[in-house]
């Protein structure tokens, strides 16, 4: 029976004030994007400031395009959707408005801290620990507001879209919590729980399901609600919808280790990353398809309509990202791109193409429909989608270019393949300098069109009425036989009969004797059964998914249980075992105190953005950097060092290479040493002291994480680390280079000096 | 394939549950969406239009 009518009117002015904010980070981070771009080009772009060098504007970049420009647009997508397709307004006001006001402070702080050098040193969790609870919290006031508005829903179905949705707002709490887990060493300082390896497998867990599930699903919601709205037809076919949601859940969460292909990561997990990556395909391109198959019938509009050109460049540039993570995933293929620009043109063939083009279509579709006036000019949004597109293109083929080049002439070899073709790096980096030239190029048209898209939106809104959506609704009360309880969600015969057979596999699998026997027999008796009931009971089997459907709270349980499994079974074996015996044949030493404190220069600065620490297990690798790196020798690095690219070189066996005044002079001019170097000036470590002070505090954390450091006084640390640094000054001043024995310089080289010395082997002599 | 992690005590089933669960509903899920009756899913797929 229909209750009474009731009109309901939306909140909008939360979805408008996500929207801008969205338009004004987009514009800071590509800002700071073009800009990090003309400093590989041009030393001199670097300031000659610490904190507008490379190192601490790229987390910048990073950090303000996913989480200040994808994240805005997301939650004014999400929230707009959402309150449509459940026929309800945002649960709370104050919760909206307090995840707006919340998550924009976060952007401030961020925008503060990265410059200021105050980070974690992992890639897109660089965020200093009291902002990663703030992250934490204003995600969970995300979280409140929208189950709480799914609580109060008018319509009984759930869209496929709040499917991704709900797989977003928990898989991202999950993976943001695991990877941010730290202790803190001072209100600005902390180190992760995590060391070495398994640092290295929770970090790309994390890094690349924040590519899944921040850039990825949420997105793919908004795909499947306006797409549809644009193109005035419903979804092509919403049975590949639901297919697309359930294939990515449980394969995108186990991908993460391809980001550590030929490591030392051990080989299971590798094979692991990969399989998984390359059976992403499938229900990826499902997925494209599934939205450009939206389009039929209204192709012609590809003509005239910008926003149907930018969903359909958009879902296509998807398509296209897709189709080359899994190919980037082959083991042979990441030997030659892997660490070069090759990775840096796929990123952002998603991020730009994907998430950019399907923010500006949502924009453009948004502003006449939250403002009540027409878009100021349809002529801009066609210019912006072409800059935006020729920019793509542009910058997507000269990294394309520009990776494979250097990747190939990194592993180019002579003489029977005894002797590298280029052995000195700068020579491949000298090779690709027109294509970093034609990437800011690229960019610069991309950011022009968005900047066009500003002005074109702001004149449209400019004294404009907002306006609120509003919808009349007949709230019907759930049914007893719609709800579905905790009992219902676990004891229905669906889920008996795979625990069941689960269990009896295990025994099967992992017992001998009896228990064996009756693990093989039951599996299949069981098994046997389950067919007979669906048989004659199948209709039961249907009622209860159809159930699962209404009901957010059981269908987030079992999409929570999905994307934990992934993760539980690359990280769990990790994190037992004995790190003592993951070391191959060799472990690190610790670092000696002044090591440490250069240590935290080199994550402080972000040397991780353009130097690797990993010699991997490939000849060409081993041959221009020396042995292979093993999992021992970084084992007590916490956070790990690795890294992700090499416009520098490898550093993991730097230490004892070069002499000080090498290392000195590199630091303070790099060109003085090698010629047509990008790197920038250091000039502040030989101005700025080392700060011995907190050096006890770190010492206590790292032996709480396990790192195996004596019990030193606080005495004893601070003067073994200034004993160290006056023999390296000593050194120096040999060598005709005069600076004191406490500055930042000394520290570091210390460090960079030790790197590849620290470990000793763990196989017994013969 | 799990021959370079030294396993201490019974962890190494939590894998092995994981990977078996995470199958098992998958298999589950994406088979009934396949089988999905014609009216449900067009009435689904018309959810973005019912506020107009």
């Amino acid at each position: 029976m229909h209750g009474h009518k009731l009109t309901i009117e939306f909140n909008d002015k939360v979805v408008r004030q996500f929207m801008l904010a969205s338009i004004i980070w987009g514009i800071v981070g590509m800002l700071a994007g073009v800009l990090i771009a003309l400093q590989l080009n041009f030393w001199q772009a670097n300031f000659n400031t610490s904190w507008l060098s490379f190192g601490r504007l790229r987390p910048l970049h990073t950090n303000a395009v996913i989480f200040a420009f994808v994240g805005n647009m997301m939650f004014a997508g999400v929230y707009y959707s959402l309150q449509r397709l459940v026929k309800a307004r945002l649960a709370s006001d104050f919760l909206s408005s307090l995840h707006f006001w919340g998550w924009q402070a976060i952007i401030v702080s961020a925008a503060i801290t990265l410059p200021l050098g105050l980070t974690r040193g992992k890639e897109y969790a660089e965020l200093i620990w009291p902002i990663n609870i703030a992250v934490a919290v204003i995600w969970v006031v995300f979280a409140v507001n929208f189950f709480w508005t799914l609580a109060k829903r008018n319509e009984k179905s759930l869209y496929v879209a709040i499917w991704f949705y709900i797989a977003t707002i928990i898989t991202v709490a999950m993976l943001y919590i695991v990877n941010h887990l730290s202790i803190p060493t001072s209100w600005v300082h902390s180190y992760p729980v995590f060391g070495g390896v398994q640092d290295a497998l929770v970090q790309w867990w994390y890094g690349h399901n924040a590519v899944a599930f921040f850039l990825t699903t949420p997105i793919l919601g908004i795909m499947y609600y306006f797409l549809p709205k644009a193109a005035e037809r419903p979804v092509y076919s919403y049975r590949w919808s639901v297919i697309h949601f359930w294939s990515l859940v449980f394969l995108y969460i186990w991908a993460g280790p391809h980001h550590l292909l030929n490591t030392a990561l051990p080989n299971w997990l590798q094979m692991l990353g990969v399989t998984f990556s390359l059976m992403l395909w499938a229900p990826s391109w499902a997925g494209m398809l599934n939205g450009l198959l939206t389009l039929r019938g209204s192709w012609d509009r590809l003509r005239t309509d910008p926003i149907i050109k930018f969903f359909a460049a958009g879902v296509t540039f998807y398509g296209m990202a897709t189709f080359e993570g899994p190919l980037l995933s082959i083991k042979s293929v990441n030997a030659l791109a892997h660490y070069t620009d090759w990775i840096i043109g796929h990123v952002h063939a998603g991020a730009l193409g994907w998430n950019g083009f399907m923010a500006a279509g949502m924009f453009y579709w948004l502003v006449p429909r939250l403002w009540n006036r027409p878009l100021h000019s349809q002529s801009l949004a066609n210019l912006h989608f072409w800059l935006g597109t020729f920019g793509i293109l542009l910058y997507v083929g000269a990294m394309w270019a520009s990776g494979i080049s250097q990747g190939l002439m990194l592993n180019a070899t002579i003489e029977g393949g005894t002797i590298l073709k280029y052995p000195n790096f700068i020579e491949t980096l000298n090779a690709i300098r027109p294509l970093m030239l034609l990437r800011v190029v690229g960019g610069g048209l991309y950011l022009a069109g968005f900047v066009i898209m500003a002005w074109n939106i702001w004149q449209s809104i400019r004294g404009a009425q907002t306006v609120n959506g509003t919808i009349e609704v007949y709230p019907e009360p759930h049914t007893a036989d719609e709800k579905l309880s905790v009992r219902g969600t676990v004891f229905n015969a669906p889920i008996v009969y795979t625990t069941i057979t689960a269990v009896g596999a295990l025994l099967w699998m992992f017992t001998s004797g009896w228990l064996n026997i009756l693990g093989l027999f039951g599996t299949v008796a069981v098994g046997l059964m389950a067919f007979g009931h669906y048989q004659t009971r199948g209709t039961k089997w249907g009622e209860w998914y159809d159930r699962l459907l209404m009901n957010a709270l059981p269908f987030t349980v079992l999409t929570f249980v999905a994307v934990a499994a992934g993760g539980m079974i690359q990280i769990i074996p990790m994190m037992t075992i004995s790190r003592h015996l993951q070391t191959e044949d060799r472990v690190a030493e610790i670092y000696t105190p002044l090591e440490l404190a250069g240590r935290d220069l080199y994550v402080r600065d972000g040397c991780y953005n353009c130097h690797s620490q990993m010699i991997r297990t490939l000849v060409p690798d081993v041959m221009r950097y020396g042995d292979y790196s093993r999992l021992g020798e970084s084992i007590w690095d916490h956070p790990y060092q690795w890294g992700s690219k090499r416009t520098g070189p490898d550093l993991a066996r730097v230490g004892g290479k070069y002499n000080h005044a090498w290392h000195y002079d590199h630091l303070m001019d790099p060109r003085s040493i090698s010629t047509g170097s990008n790197m920038p000036n250091y000039p502040d470590l030989a101005k700025n002291e080392t700060d011995y002070a907190s050096l006890p505090r770190k010492i206590e954390v790292q032996r709480t994480l396990g790192v195996p450091y004596p019990s030193w006084s606080n005495n004893m640390i601070d003067t073994l680390a200034r004993e160290q640094a006056k023999e390296i000054a000593r050194d120096l001043q040999a060598q005709g280079r005069y600076v004191d024995a406490d500055r930042e310089i000394i520290a570091l080289t210390a460090y960079l000096q030790s790197l590849g010395k620290k470990s000793v082997s763990t196989v017994p002599a013969k | 394939m799990l021959t370079r992690i030294i396993y201490e005590d019974w962890h190494l089933i939590f894998p092995i549950v994981a990977l078996a669960v995470a199958s098992l509903i998958y298999i589950a899920a994406a088979w009934r969406a396949s089988r999905m009756k014609p009216a449900q899913a067009d009435r689904l797929a018309r959810l973005p239009f019912e506020t107009e």
